[in-house]
């Protein structure tokens, strides 16, 4: 595998009358080719943020402040607008939440597609209509020739989103971006998006940058997972190492709050206590603090990131070598 | 969709009827006897009386109404009190001039408002966007009336470059010269219409670029301008429909005020002039032709929308 | 009303310096019509050798065709305009506010009924009727009043009846109606203040209008008749004067101008404080 994409000290803030909010405060992880990642926190994580400055579709007040973002190995940050746009719904896609939004009301879908098709793939009209056709029978539309000349108000949200995918997937991208894609579906069919992407990941080897706040739609499609809270990654792993041994309180705490069926049973659901942190002053030392258990002293301090085992990182001091010492002594105390 | 046009067009026949019961009333309602204008001074008792049962007046109050509306639907709107020449007649001269200005103002406005309230949309807040705001402003505050005047005192009486009154000079018979008369109402009409429009259209467009698509546009690699032009226009262009209908009874008092400032000779300014007269068939003449004009631009602005929009086109 | 969307008016203004500078030029100019009869000059004073004069220390304005000042003139015509506009508009807070609240509150029928009757009025063109109405009836301020008032509620009225329908939904109507508070009480007590920013917007940009109707129908000189003189009956007769005193038709107009222009911004600028969805646009 190589590294598809880079992003190295990511920093994004909001300009407000109140002042500056930092939604995305130094952020750093690579996605490699034909990998799914995810990130995963609560609203006002920054994690759309995040999503949005990659291709630079933050719009003012919202500000880029520093970092880099290397697809294959050049910084995107650096590029011209014209090269930006060569590069965007081309080698990167991007899928958003609200399928029932996403499209233009009032354009065809077809048009909507070759729109795109023809811009960034040298074909002609009746090419990337043909393209176009044969996508959206990729995606599992019906019918494809006569849904294409409809307008969006005509599918329903699964097919939007279909449509969606369809437009994201028509010019090949190596990197799809979903913002919450199945957020706004019905469960069924989110199931259904979701065994979509992962048949067209491994029929094609698109890597998927997964953006959610639902654990489960995680667990079901990512290799790896990010976890971001107050603008920051608290913890990233595979999702074996967040799912079953998961070092973070913060982590710990969303995999608690996950509702389960259990025994015919449902148990019952703990959520986090407490508020995000206020990102227009955030707290110098770890953001989690006000709401965590574990909260101490040194937690006024900004962790570093511990490295529990390879290719897991985790921001507490918890996993610091003095508290882990701590911990096997009070263990060995307690046998 | 035919559906949904016969619909708009029998939600138009009350309110057609409701107005013809206004201009019945405001005959009926007029000050003084109608059979006045008919009598002369040597007229006996029995002259009146025939007169007034000829003109029907002698019979009941719906009856009278009922042979109104016969007459109406006969094309027979009465006769002017002051040039006792038919109302219809005299309306329908005057018709062509007003509709011209209107028409030419409207279209003006629309070429104008649209680009300008776009790129004020895109630039929201800066210079240019606050400039085009600030003018708007005026627009919908200046007395029409009153900046014709002052149209008037530049360009006619200070630089003598247009004509201040009417719509041809006696004697010249060319197109250029009604052109040359129409530039100052038009430009007020056009300066009023511009005011309305392209704040409404602003902030239309304001709203659909926080729309989603726009984002999924941007993503997708288009350029400001490809989004601003294509995707946003279309969706504020349905709109304007509607906002062209509601203003066409601005469009129409407009139109009247400044026929009188620039002495047009268009219905707006009959009207005026038989309203001094106090001269009853033109002015419910007037009333109903006008009003008709509103119910009819109002319809053909819902048919418009409903051709326009797929979401009501495809509901059949 | 709460206290939170009072602070936002205060914001706001402090944010929109053209909101205070309009409010400024509100203040001046009725303070200017309360105190007229300061003037130095009787309005009404007719001078014959001191005709169209222009603007000097004497007479700041100049004189109009009968020599009388101008100054004055305006003075004691803002007193009309600025009255106009204001009763013009209780007028049509008054019954746009009721047939609103009724309409929304009661729903069903009523409602229908008083819609469509709404959508009629609003299809005639209610300018030319005002001129109409003008002619047939006693010219005088109170007739223009009331006709400009009952010709333009209907805005209002929508207004009030779509925000009628979310207030009465809210817990505090619902449990006063179910505490058996009678359907009067429940509009004047709980639906009317909730709704009371709404209704100021619409009655200050209600004013601007108003004023512009009464300045074109007493400029057609169907409006404030003489000896009565208002910015728009000014203006009837400047217009036969353009070419030996163009001011007789600059000072009115402005005046008219700068009145409206400001009740309009203000209009606005409590339209952004009250609503903050609409913020920033």
């Amino acid at each position: 595998m190589t590294e598809l994409l880079s992003v190295q000290n990511l920093k994004t803030s909001f300009m407000t009358r109140e002042g500056e909010v930092e939604s995305v405060r130094g952020v750093s992880f690579d996605i490699q080719q034909g990998e799914v990642v995810g990130i995963v926190g609560e609203s006002g994580s920054g994690k759309s943020i995040t999503a949005k400055s990659l291709l630079g579709l933050i719009q003012p007040p919202g500000v880029i402040k520093e970092g880099k973002v290397l697809f294959h190995g050049q910084d995107l940050r650096q590029m011209t607008e014209p090269q930006l746009r060569a590069i965007r719904g081309n080698q990167i896609a991007m899928i958003f939440q609200d399928p029932m939004t996403s499209l233009n009301p009032v354009i065809r879908v077809g048009a909507q597609m070759i729109e795109v098709l023809r811009r960034h793939q040298k074909l002609d009209k009746a090419g990337a209509r043909q393209r176009a056709i044969e996508m959206l029978r990729e995606v599992g539309i019906p019918s494809p020739e006569q849904r294409i000349d409809q307008y969006p108000h005509e599918f329903s949200g699964g097919m939007r989103q279909r449509v969606m995918i369809a437009m994201a997937l028509s010019c090949k991208p190596e990197l799809l971006i979903a913002d919450e894609p199945t957020t706004a579906l019905d469960v069924t069919i989110q199931a259904q998006i979701l065994n979509l992407m992962k048949q067209l990941r491994d029929a094609t080897n698109t890597s998927i940058l997964l953006i959610t706040h639902d654990l489960g739609v995680v667990a079901q499609v990512c290799t790896r997972v990010i976890v971001m809270y107050g603008g920051m990654i608290m913890e990233e792993g595979t999702v074996e190492d967040i799912f079953e041994r998961p070092s973070h309180p913060y982590t710990q705490g969303l995999l608690r709050s996950i509702p389960r069926v259990k025994e015919g049973q449902r148990e019952r659901l703990v959520s986090i206590e407490g508020t995000p942190p206020n990102l227009l002053h955030p707290p110098t030392g770890c953001p989690f603090m006000e709401r965590c258990p574990h909260a101490m002293d040194k937690c006024r301090e900004m962790p570093p990131y511990f490295v529990p085992e390879e290719g897991h990182r985790s921001l507490c001091w918890l996993l610091s070598s003095d508290m882990q010492q701590q911990k096997r002594e009070q263990e060995g105390d307690e046998q | 969709m035919k559906k949904y046009i016969l619909r708009r067009i029998l939600q138009a026949i009350p309110l057609l009827w409701f107005i013809s019961l206004v201009s019945f009333a405001l005959i009926k309602l007029a000050p003084g006897d109608p059979v006045n204008s008919f009598v002369t001074p040597n007229m006996s008792a029995e002259d009146v009386e025939r007169i007034r049962h000829s003109l029907g007046l002698d019979q009941p109050v719906y009856m009278q109404y009922l042979i109104w509306l016969k007459n109406i639907f006969q094309g027979d709107f009465g006769y002017s009190l002051t040039t006792h020449r038919p109302v219809l007649t005299m309306i329908l001269e005057r018709l062509p001039a007003t509709i011209g200005l209107m028409g030419a103002a409207l279209l003006l406005s629309l070429l104008i408002a649209i680009p300008i309230s776009m790129i004020a949309a895109a630039k929201k807040n800066r210079v240019t966007d606050r400039v085009i705001s600030m003018v708007s402003y005026i627009g919908i505050s200046i007395p029409s009336f009153w900046f014709g005047i002052m149209l008037i005192y530049i360009f006619a009486v200070k630089l003598h470059v247009l004509p201040s009154m009417g719509m041809r000079t006696i004697g010249v018979d060319s197109i250029w010269d009604i052109l040359k008369h129409g530039i100052l109402p038009c430009a007020v009409l056009t300066f009023m219409n511009v005011s309305m429009y392209s704040r409404y259209i602003r902030s239309q467009a304001i709203s659909q670029l926080e729309e989603d698509y726009v984002q999924i546009q941007y993503a997708y690699g288009a350029t400001k301008n490809r989004v601003l032009w294509r995707h946003v226009l279309k969706n504020v262009l349905l709109p304007i429909i509607t906002i062209l209908g509601m203003s066409f009874a601005d469009l129409i008092a407009g139109a009247f005020i400044t026929e009188t400032v620039f002495s047009w000779p268009g219905m707006g300014s009959l009207g005026i002039t038989s309203i001094f007269a106090l001269d009853y068939p033109v002015i419910m003449g007037i009333t109903m032709f006008s009003s008709v004009m509103l119910v009819i631009g109002n319809l053909v602005a819902d048919i418009l929308y409903g051709v326009a929009d797929p979401r009501i086109k495809t509901m059949r | 009303m709460n206290r939170m969307r009072w602070r936002n008016v205060k914001t706001q203004f402090k944010e929109q310096k053209m909101g205070i500078v309009a409010l400024i030029v509100l203040g001046i100019f009725i303070i200017a019509a309360v105190f007229a009869f300061l003037a130095p000059h009787d309005p009404n004073k007719i001078v014959v050798t001191e005709r169209l004069l222009p603007p000097s220390a004497a007479h700041w304005f100049g004189t109009d065709d009968n020599g009388r000042d101008y100054f004055a003139r305006a003075l004691y015509g803002g007193r009309v305009s600025l009255s106009v506009g204001f009763f013009a508009m209780i007028v049509a807070v008054v019954v746009g506010t009721t047939v609103g609240a009724v309409s929304g509150y009661f729903g069903g029928a009523m409602d229908n009924i008083l819609m469509r009757f709404v959508d009629v009025l609003m299809s005639i063109p209610s300018f030319f009727l005002m001129l109409i109405l003008n002619a047939y009836l006693k010219p005088g301020i109170s007739t223009i009043v009331i006709i400009i008032g009952l010709l333009s509620w209907m805005s209002i009225a929508r207004i009030v009846r779509a925000e009628t329908l979310s207030v009465k939904e809210r817990e505090y109507v619902l449990y006063a109606r179910v505490s058996g508070q009678s359907n009067f009480k429940i509009i004047t007590k709980h639906i009317v203040p909730s709704i009371l920013p709404t209704i100021i917007v619409s009655a200050t940009i209600n004013i601007a209008s108003a004023i512009l109707m009464e300045s074109s129908l007493s400029f057609l000189g169907l409006g404030i008749q003489q000896p009565n003189s208002s910015w728009g009956s000014m203006l009837n007769n400047a217009q036969g004067y353009i070419g030996d005193a163009p001011y007789m038709a600059l000072f009115p107009g402005i005046f008219i101008l700068v009145t409206v222009l400001s009740f309009n911004f203000l209009g606005d600028v409590f339209r952004v404080a009250f609503e903050p969805k609409v913020n920033r646009r």
